[in-house]
This record gives structure tokens, C-alpha cells and sequence, in this order.
């Protein structure tokens, strides 16, 4: 007769159906699940005076439920491109101490991870690929079981039709799972999460065949211009088409020509090639065509590394994507250091046996053109390194097909001077003449680079609390230090290398601070230091006040410092969140970070029109607003007054 | 979520009303299983609760409940490495054991969702009346958990032998504290007698009286003192028509009326009190479902 008995198999799952259909606000919901492992309070024994009682009535000591013990988050694994392959991944994070089954247990009656997955339509063939499973051991069973642990990931492959609709959509997945950790069982359970993905059409346009790889999302282009990912937080960042990329590609390649220690080659080079003109039209164009090869086949050693590397992060689990801000970090190093390189405050030496064979290589016919376009790529590494290695770097996300797409169209570039040659030998006279320009060209792309590593740190923003974001800048400043001070070491010096090691040092540090920083929270609820935040709700605070529960309300925004400083030194602290337990005191967030128009009409009723502000919600009072300085000692005498009125009942 | 753990005097309350249903007195249908006892691991365990507190009653004796799932690893290993021992039989010499399934629909659904018993393996201590008088959560081995059966059953011994005259002192508080416990362990006649305590010492007129008188409606109700229950329900409603925001109260002291009427399997009561809820409160959330469970109430031939 009841309502729970007509809810279903899952009495558990029931009762929290039950707490959501009916209109209890969040943080009472949060008692009901919490109750769970609620225990006999304290206040008993210890109101008997007897302490050992207070331990002795509650139940056994459980690691406390953490509030989700499974999250769930989606990335793309690839472009979304009608008529190719592609994969959703879904990052899972199981608290720590819990474990869920393996896809595939061990024991016939353990629920299995499963994931499902709502694709755009268009989609088939959904192949879920499982990572491998752990055998755990505990101290009182004797078989190990097959769980997964900590953070995996699980791959959802498919392909999309080649009539696809293209544009924004979005996927869905939900794993279902069943978690224990070393004592209890929760009972079976399910996490969702969605990403917004964008479907883009097949090929689009003739630079990619209708055989062409999967492409379009945006590979980065050497030309300093780091194009949009699938993740990045800025969702209008829209996918540039692969024609685009390329051409991007193309012109970065010919702009690697005017640097300095390309150009003189290139002007040497050419002016060999004029003079074999001598030979005949056909033979001027074959050791155009020749050159050309050696230059795109010392691109495609590049391509060939970037994707090894890439998969061999993959391999160890690294994932190399945006969404990660270790790699967004990693990446940030990359474009900073080139940029210090381009403004030369270092220089990055070619080995003295790569200099050497490309003084030694073979100086006759074809296989001489050949290897002579292949040793100008290497000649020119000094110059060029920054841009290839920060494309190296972008490229380490990317599938393997675009990767070599985009070298090919950089080594085009930089080998166009020698095709153009070939078709017009009077272009020659065109050719810039080498000189000081070259340096301030130079130093200019310095600029180009250093804005790649301005929208780095709006994607890591947006990944990151801001605070963490400042201290990955840090590093990064550091790294910079490091590199003035290696310039100011003299060559040969047996000091070099404390400058060098404080930069890969600084290096290590900066991703480090991002692969540590604690996530960005959701809009205002958040776990503090010591205190558990929810998000502000006035009618909320009114309720639970009403209901005898003080309500301390932090008014605060990322980027207001003082807010942040309170909440460091006064607010969530040890000693305040004692109190607030102590006083069943809840704690809410105003966050003002971007625009709230409820909390700026709350703060106008105060006659506010900034954060910090705090408000103590009371029982059988007015709400109590702190004034502008905010102590420990007023905090905890105030939410003390209030309580205590509580506990006497008016 | 560590200041939300400790619970407030409302909200508890107000969660295991909407979460729970009274075991006390339940109309508890006899189910096939009722006369069945299984052998488990060498000790007679019953599978049906009324069964278990007629039981109990007879012998004076606690009831352990073992509440488990199927799906549940440590559920296994506890019945296996504790409840199988010879130590842990000698430790439960003269209590009622129950076994129950937490996914069959009935008694085990039922005891977990009143005793909150989310996480598995979950072991209750009952007295003969089904108030909780202890919990063991998830698995511990054999003496560790004999050792928290003596624990819980020793605190539970000197709250009772606390209880006279924690009833007859002036600490509002404390009393509170503990009816707010006891409330929760479904002892509905001495958290009523504390509520009532607290009540006395109160300003009528001040919100919390009509939650306080809210809270001692349901405590009757579980002590299965209908009358009283529904005279407390007249009071707080007769304060909360003062109230300037009479928030979910109002709500809820319409949906013990429905309680209460199931409580005395008078489903003629719990169907006008669903109609008189839904059309008190044309906003309520809880529409959906209690119109549901309405509309299977007027299907009911036995009903009528």
C-alpha cells in the first residue's frame, strides 16, 4: 500500500526516484542519501558523558560514500566526419577505494560496466571497446576479482552514413555499473553524461579525395595559427575545413623560406638549379621535382613522429586532447619556449653529425637534388624548429591521415620556390635577397607564437580553477626566466647546463600544476578544503533556515581576489568548519564569476553591487550580513549566537 | 557535504516520512514465503518479517536482519566467512535471525528503504516492536563483527537506562537530539514522549512548534496512536495558519494524514486523504505519484 512498495525491483534506485519526484530541495536530498551512512550522533554519548559510548554507538566505521563514486565524462575520440570512422571516448573516474566490475566479470552474479551510447543519427556499427581489467585481491576473500579502478577509459567506435546531416548535435552515454569498495556494495547504479559534437560533411571540398582519411577537424598549422579542437572550450569554435588547413599548411611552408637561415640556402639552391638550366628545360624541372621529394620525405619523418609519439601516449594512457589540461600545459611549453627562441634569447644547435651529412651527402644528379632538399629541410631545423615542433605538438592530437596531410602541404610550401622555378625560371629574379629584414621577420613570428599560447590559457580557463591556471603561468614565467639566463651564460661555459636544467624543470613543473589542478567546478557547489559548498538558493536558505538550520551564504566570484583570500584564510578553514558542523550550518555559494541575475538583485536588496559579501541565514531571524571585514572570530561568535538561539527554541 | 551530514530536526523527519513506511503495524500481507525457514549456513534463518517479530515476540528476543542483494560481492563473503562461523552462532543464541533479499518487492524492499540501508551488506539489530537498535554496515570479519553487535546492543542498554531521566531534565537540546534518534529507529512511543517534553517548553506561536507538532504526529503514528496523531496534526495546522510561509508543512502534514489512514488499513481514509492532498495543493511536486497511487487505490475492488 505504501508508495515505496510499488516502485519497482530496485527499492534502492526507487528511493531516490521517490526524493526526486517529490519537491524536496537538493540539499535535503542530500540528507536522504547521506542518511545511508548516517550514524548515531556524537551529541548522544557525549551527552551522557560517556566516551566511550559515543564510539561504541555507531555503527562500524565505513569510508564515508563520496558524493558521486562514479563520474562519467565524453570526449571525442575523433572528428565526426560523414561517410568515416569515427569514436566517442568516455572518461570514467571511480572515487578512491571503490571499484566497479569489469565489462567482463569474473563472477557470474557481479553486474557488469556497461556503457551505452545515443549517437547522431547516420551512426552504425557501434563497437565499445573495454580497457583491460584489474584483478584485485582483498585481505578476506580468496579469489581475485576482475574490477576497474581509478580513471579508464572506454572506447565507443562507429561509422558515420555519407549522408549524415552535418552540424551541431548532441551524443549521449550512460555507464551503467555496480560499485563495492573493500567493505560494502552500493547497489547498481547509473551515471550520464552528453557532449556536444559537430558532424561535419564528407571531403568538402576537392583537397580532400573522396578516399581521404577522416579529416576536417583542424590540425594546427605551422603558420603559427592553432585552429579550434574538438573540445575546446569555446563551443562556436568551429571546424575549419580541411581545404583551409591545408592552404594554411601550404603558406606556413613557404613562409619557413624567409627565415634566416633558410633563405640563403633556398638563394643558393636556386641558383644551382638555374645554372643546371643549362641542361635543358626537362632537366631544370626533374631536379625541381627531386629536391621537392627530399623535402617532403624529411616532412613525412616528421609526420611519422608525431603520430608515433602520439599513439605511444595513447599506448601508456596518456590521452593526448585538449580536454586534458596536462597536454593543453604541455603544449603552452612548447609555443612559449619557440617563441623566446624567435625572439632569440636561445638558440637550438643542429648536432654537429647532422650538419656534417648534410655537407657530405651526395652532390650529383637526382639522388643529389634529392638529398639536397631533404638536408635544407635539416639546414633550416634551427630556424624552423619552433613552428614544426609546435605543430608536432597540435599534431600529437590528430588522427595519423591529417598529420600526414598537413606535413605534406608544409613541406609543399616550403619546396614551392623550387616547383615555381621549375615551371617559371625567370621567378628566380623575384626571390627577396637575404639581410637584417630577416631577423625582424623573425621576431615577428616570436608574437605569432606567444598569441597560440594566449588561447591555450583561455582553453585551460576553462578546464581549471583560475587559481591553478595562474600558478601553470608561473611555471611558465619561470621557464622564460630560465631561458634569459641560459642566454646570458656564455657558449661553452661549464655553467650552461643549470639554466637548462632549471628550464626542463620549469617545464616539468607547468604541466605538472595543470595535471594536478583540481578541475573547474560546476557553478557554485564545489568541495572546499574543509567545507562542502552548494550552490546559493534564497528560497532554499529561507527553508532550511525556517527549519532551524543556520545558512552561511559566500557571495564570491574567481576573479575577486579578496573573495578568494577569505576563503582561504577565514572561511574554509579548520576551525570555522568545526563550527559550522558543530552547528549544522549549512554552506552555499554565490558564484558571481560570470553574470547571475538572482544573486545581483539579492545583493541590491543589501544595497551591494559587489563580492565579497557574506550573509548568515538564521532560524527565527533576519538574515545577518557581515560586514566588509570578515574575521574568524566574528564568523564563528555569529553563527554561535544563531545557533544557540536555535537550540532554545525562541 | 560535510555540514549537510548532521540532520536537522524537519528534514529528517521530513525524509523518513517520504522515504520510509512503517513497519510498526503495517498492513503486512502474509507472504507465501512466510513459513519458510532456510538453513544458512547451518542456522535457521526466517524469510518473512512479520513472522520474525510474532517470533520475537514470543521469546523476547532481538531479530538480526541480513539484508542483502544478489548483485552484492561482500553480502556473500559475510554470510560465507561470518555468518557461517560456529562463534558468530553462539554470539546470536536466542535472536531471531532474518534473511532478506533487498530486491524482492516486500519485507527486505521495505527495511531498507526505512532503515535507510543503501549501501549492502547492511545488518539491523531489531527489537521485538522493529525499532533499529543497531546497524552494522557493510562486511567486518567474525570478531570485529560480534564485536559491534556487543557495542551497538551495550549503547542501546545505557540509552535506555539514560532515558527516564533525560525525559524529565530541562535540556531541550539533548531531548531533541535524541528524539530526532530515536525517531529514526522507528520508536515512535519514546520519541513522541520526548517531542512532547520539548513541546511544552516552546513558544506556540514560533514555526518551529508547528514542525515540532509535526514531527510528534508522525512519532504517534509510528507508536500507532492514530488518534493522537491526527489531534497533534490539528495543532500544527492550527499554527501553521498563523505562519506567513507555511513552506512544505502544509504538504506534509496532508501526506501523514495518508500514512496514517494506510497505517490503519483504511484505504477508504487513505484514498479521500490522496484526494483531499491533491486537490489542497494544486502545485506540489508530488502530484505525479500520488495521483498514481490514488488512481490504483480507486481500481481496488477490496476498496469500496
Amino acid at each position: 500500500m505504501h508508495l515505496m512498495e510499488r516502485s519497482g525491483q530496485r527499492p534502492g534506485r526507487a528511493i531516490v526516484r521517490l526524493a526526486s519526484s517529490t519537491g524536496i530541495p537538493a540539499p535535503m536530498k542530500k540528507i536522504a542519501s547521506l542518511a545511508t551512512f548516517r550514524r548515531l550522533p556524537r551529541t548522544l554519548g557525549l551527552f551522557f558523558g560517556l566516551a566511550a559510548l559515543a564510539a561504541a554507538l555507531g555503527a562500524p566505521p565505513l569510508a564515508a560514500q563520496p558524493a558521486e563514486v562514479v563520474k562519467l565524462k565524453l570526449a571525442a575520440g575523433s572528428p565526426l566526419v560523414a561517410g568515416a570512422e569515427a569514436s566517442i571516448v568516455a572518461q570514467v573516474e571511480v572515487a578512491d577505494h571503490w571499484h566497479t566490475n569489469s565489462n567482463t566479470p569474473t563472477l557470474d552474479f557481479l553486474i557488469p560496466t556497461e556503457l551505452a551510447l545515443e549517437l547522431p543519427a547516420g551512426a552504425s556499427g557501434l563497437a565499445v571497446a573495454y580497457p583491460a581489467h584489474k584483478m584485485l585481491k582483498f585481505p578476506y576473500t580468496e579469489e581475485p576479482i576482475a574490477v576497474y579502478d581509478g580513471r579508464f577509459e572506454v572506447k565507443g567506435k562507429f561509422k558515420l552514413a555519407p549522408d549524415a546531416k552535418p552540424g551541431r548535435t548532441t551524443v549521449k552515454a550512460v555507464l551503467a555499473y555496480q560499485a563495492c569498495d573493500d567493505k560494502q556494495c552500493l547497489p547498481p547504479s547509473e551515471v550520464e553524461a552528453t557532449l556536444e559534437v559537430e558532424v561535419l560533411a564528407a571531403g568538402d571540398s576537392g583537397a580532400a579525395s573522396p578516399a581521404a582519411p577522416p579529416a576536417a577537424e583542424p590540425a594546427a598549422t605551422p603558420a603559427a595559427e592553432p585552429a579550434a579542437t574538438p573540445a575546446a572550450p569555446a563551443a562556436e569554435a568551429s571546424a575549419a575545413p580541411l581545404w583551409r588547413i591545408l592552404l594554411f599548411a601550404v603558406f606556413g611552408g613557404l613562409i619557413l623560406n624567409l627565415m634566416p637561415c633558410v633563405l640563403p640556402v633556398l638563394s643558393l639552391k636556386i641558383f644551382g638549379l638555374v645554372k643546371s638550366a643549362g641542361q635543358g628545360r626537362s632537366h631544370l624541372v626533374a631536379g625541381a621535382l627531386a629536391t621537392t621529394f627530399g623535402v617532403l620525405f624529411s616532412f613525412w619523418i616528421l609526420a611519422a613522429a608525431a603520430v608515433g609519439a602520439g599513439l605511444a601516449g595513447a599506448a601508456v594512457g596518456w590521452g593526448v586532447q585538449f580536454q586534458q589540461p596536462g597536454f593543453v600545459a604541455f603544449l603552452a611549453v612548447v609555443v612559449i619556449l619557440f617563441s623566446l627562441n624567435m625572439w632569440g634569447l636561445f638558440e637550438i644547435p643542429l648536432p654537429q653529425s647532422l650538419a656534417r651529412m648534410g655537407s657530405s651527402g651526395p652532390r650529383q644528379g637526382m639522388a643529389g637534388h634529392f638529398f639536397s632538399g631533404f638536408f635544407a629541410t635539416l639546414m633550416a631545423t634551427p630556424c624552423s624548429a619552433p613552428f614544426l615542433g609546435t605543430a608536432i605538438g597540435f599534431a600529437l592530437g590528430q588522427p595519423a591521415p591529417i598529420v600526414f596531410l598537413v606535413f605534406t602541404a608544409v613541406g609543399l610550401g616550403l619546396a614551392l620556390p623550387y616547383l615555381v622555378l621549375a615551371v617559371f625560371p625567370r621567378a628566380a629574379r623575384l626571390l627577396p635577397k637575404p639581410g637584417d629584414w630577416m631577423v625582424t621577420f623573425r621576431n615577428l613570428m616570436g608574437f605569432l607564437l606567444a598569441a597560440a599560447a594566449v588561447w591555450l590559457f583561455y582553453i585551460l580557463a576553462g578546464q581549471i580553477r583560475a587559481e591553478w591556471v595562474a600558478y601553470v603561468q608561473l611555471a611558465l614565467l619561470g621557464l622564460a626566466l630560465a631561458a634569459y639566463l641560459l642566454s646570458q651564460a656564455a657558449y661553452g661555459s661549464p655553467r650552461r647546463w643549470l639554466p637548462v636544467a632549471a628550464m626542463v624543470a620549469a617545464a616539468v613543473l607547468t604541466v605538472g600544476l595543470a595535471v594536478k589542478a583540481p578541475a573547474k567546478a560546476a557553478a557554485g557547489a564545489s568541495e572546499g578544503k574543509h567545507l562542502a559548498w552548494v550552490a546559493f538558493d534564497e528560497q532554499e536558505a529561507k527553508e532550511l533556515a525556517q527549519g532551524g538550520r543556520p545558512v552561511f551564504v559566500d557571495f564570491t566570484a574567481d576573479w575577486c581576489l579578496t573573495c578568494k583570500a577569505n576563503e582561504r584564510l577565514v572561511i574554509d578553514t579548520p576551525e570555522v568548519a568545526a563550527a559550522f558542523e558543530r552547528h549544522r550550518v549549512v554552506a552555499m555559494k554565490g558564484d558571481w564569476t560570470s553574470r547571475d541575475d538572482r544573486i545581483t538583485d539579492f545583493l541590491k536588496r543589501y544595497g551591494r553591487s559587489a563580492v565579497p559579501f557574506y550573509v548568515l541565514f538564521r532560524p527565527g531571524a533576519e538574515p545577518h550580513a557581515f560586514g566588509e571585514v570578515l574575521t574568524q572570530a566574528t564568523l564563528i561568535s555569529t553563527v554561535e549566537a544563531a545557533a544557540t538561539k536555535t537550540a532554545r527554541l525562541d | 557535504m560535510k555540514p549537510l551530514r548532521k540532520t536537522s530536526l524537519p528534514l529528517v523527519l521530513l525524509a523518513s516520512v517520504l522515504l520510509g513506511s512503517p513497519v510498526l503495524g503495517s498492513p503486512v500481507p502474509a507472504s507465501p514465503a512466510a513459513a519458510a525457514s532456510e538453513k544458512h549456513g547451518g542456522l535457521d534463518w526466517l524469510e518473512s518479517l512479520p513472522e520474525a517479530l510474532a517470533e520475537a515476540r514470543k521469546k523476547d528476543a532481538y531479530i538480526l536482519v541480513d539484508l542483502y542483494a544478489d548483485w552484492c560481492g561482500w553480502c556473500k563473503q559475510l554470510e560465507k566467512k561470518v555468518f557461517a562461523t560456529p562463534e558468530f552462532a553462539a554470539r546470536v543464541e536466542g535472536f531471531v535471525l532474518l534473511r532478506v533479499d533487498t530486491e524482492d518487492g516486500a519485507d527486505g524492499a521495505r527495511l531498507q528503504a526505512l532503515h535507510d540501508a543503501n549501501s549492502l551488506p547492511t545488518t539491523l539489530i531489531l527489537d521485538a516492536k522493529g525499532v533499529r537498535v543497531g546497524q552494522i554496515n557493510g562486511f567486518a570479519p567474525t570478531a570485529e563483527f560480534i564485536g559491534y553487535i556487543d557495542q551497538q546492543l551495550a549503547a542501546w542498554k545505557d540509552m535506555l537506562g539514560n532515558y527516564p531521566g533525560l525525559l524529565a531534565s530541562q535540556d531541550t537540546e539533548v531531548q531533541l537530539e535524541l528524539a530526532k534518534e530515536l525517531h529514526q529507529r522507528q520508536d515512535g512511543e519514546r520519541s513522541a514522549a520526548l517531542y512532547e517534553a520539548v513541546a511544552k517548553k516552546i513558544d506556540p506561536q514560533s514555526s518551529t512548534y508547528a514542525w515540532l507538532h509535526y514531527m510528534l504526529a508522525d512519532s504517534y503514528r509510528l507508536g500507532r496512536n492514530f488518534d493522537q496523531a491526527e489531534k497533534t496534526i490539528e495543532k500544527a495546522r492550527a499554527v501553521l495558519a498563523r505562519a506567513k510561509e507555511p513552506g512544505m508543512l502544509g504538504e506534509q502534514l496532508d501526506l501523514l494524514r495518508y500514512y496514517i489512514a494506510q497505517d490503519k488499513s483504511d484505504c477508504r481514509g487513505a484514498r479521500s486523504s490522496l484526494e483531499l492532498f491533491l486537490e489542497a495543493h494544486p502545485a506540489s511536486q508530488m502530484r505525479p505519484r500520488l495521483q498514481k497511487t490514488l488512481n490504483e487505490l480507486r481500481l481496488d475492488t477490496k476498496c469500496t
